[in-house]
């Protein structure tokens, strides 16, 4: 049985091509209200915002592979959890620069900054270095089974952080992001225009996590099946 | 005074404080990331083909 559900993959991979070209397309051509200091950098909205939703649903995605892991002993399981760790780096990274680059021009526009310790930015880093131990966990252990089942269990401690760092601590201190104390994050006073292109812009985004996860787990699958060492 | 016929395309890449560039250069950015996928994806389904047929590592590499 083949690990990856090909039709189903190109399937969504086609529909990706033109939901993603739709939601740029609203996002430059859907005219926002110019709000002080934002301006049109408003619009960051619809790219920086969802990729910390992919980075969410790579890690949820990865500890539920952990999980079913250590259920199942199945070594697919295992490259599943690592691949989607993988892409929850790369996409919380990507939160973390865009964030940066969002920050100097807004937040730090007459202070000149780019990084002033701002709770949630720290704690978004802190995160992103979480799931960069679990693969270096990994990377430290050469038996397949004992590096599938101990970093498991890593992954299964790393995912009850997520909702803290990424949550809880960020609103209970001072912070210049969205969503801190008398600064929602998402609210009524978000344009129903910007709602429009920001919803489908998540799930396009997260669309676009599930296709790049796939492809390396495809590619990491062929590569076991014609390693001897990793026949499973 | 410009030529009208070269305006129409002009004219609208430099209103709305020239947005519609950015627009343009992003969209060459994500096709260009589909055409990315879209290679890979070929890669892959040779691969598993080569899997599938039961040939053992020869260019793996």
């Amino acid at each position: 049985m083949p690990a990856v559900n090909v039709k189903r993959y190109r399937f969504i991979r086609n529909a990706l091509v033109v939901w993603m070209t739709a939601v740029i397309l609203g996002a430059f051509l859907l005219d926002i209200p110019r709000i002080n200091i934002l301006e049109h950098t408003a619009r960051n909205l619809y790219f920086h915002v969802p990729m910390w939703f992919s980075m969410m649903a790579a890690v949820f995605v990865s500890a539920w592979h952990s999980f079913k892991y250590l259920r199942t002993n199945d070594l697919v399981r295992d490259v599943r959890a690592a691949e989607a760790a993988r892409m929850g780096i790369f996409f919380g990274l990507l939160g973390l620069v865009t964030g940066m680059m969002w920050a100097r021009f807004t937040w730090y526009q007459s202070s000149r900054q780019w990084w002033n310790f701002d709770p949630k930015q720290s704690m978004a880093a802190v995160q992103v270095m979480i799931y960069a131990g679990y693969l270096v966990l990994r990377s430290a252990l050469d038996d397949p089974i004992r590096r599938a089942r101990i970093s498991a269990v890593f992954n299964l401690f790393a995912i009850v952080t997520v909702p803290f760092l990424l949550y809880v601590l960020p609103r209970q201190m001072e912070s210049l992001h969205p969503g801190a104390e008398g600064n929602p994050a998402f609210s009524e006073i978000t344009h129903p225009i910007m709602r429009l292109v920001f919803y489908p812009a998540v799930i396009g985004f997260i669309g676009l996590f599930w296709v790049l996860y796939t492809q390396r787990v495809r590619a990491k699958v062929a590569e076991m099946a014609l390693e001897p060492q990793h026949q499973f | 005074m410009p030529a009208p016929k070269q305006d129409a395309f002009e004219h609208t890449m430099l209103s709305h404080d020239k947005l519609f560039v950015v627009l343009a250069v992003v969209l060459i950015i994500w096709f260009g990331i589909v055409a990315l996928i879209l290679n890979t994806d070929r890669k892959l389904a040779r691969l598993e083909r080569k899997v599938a047929a039961g040939i053992p590592d020869s260019t793996t590499a």
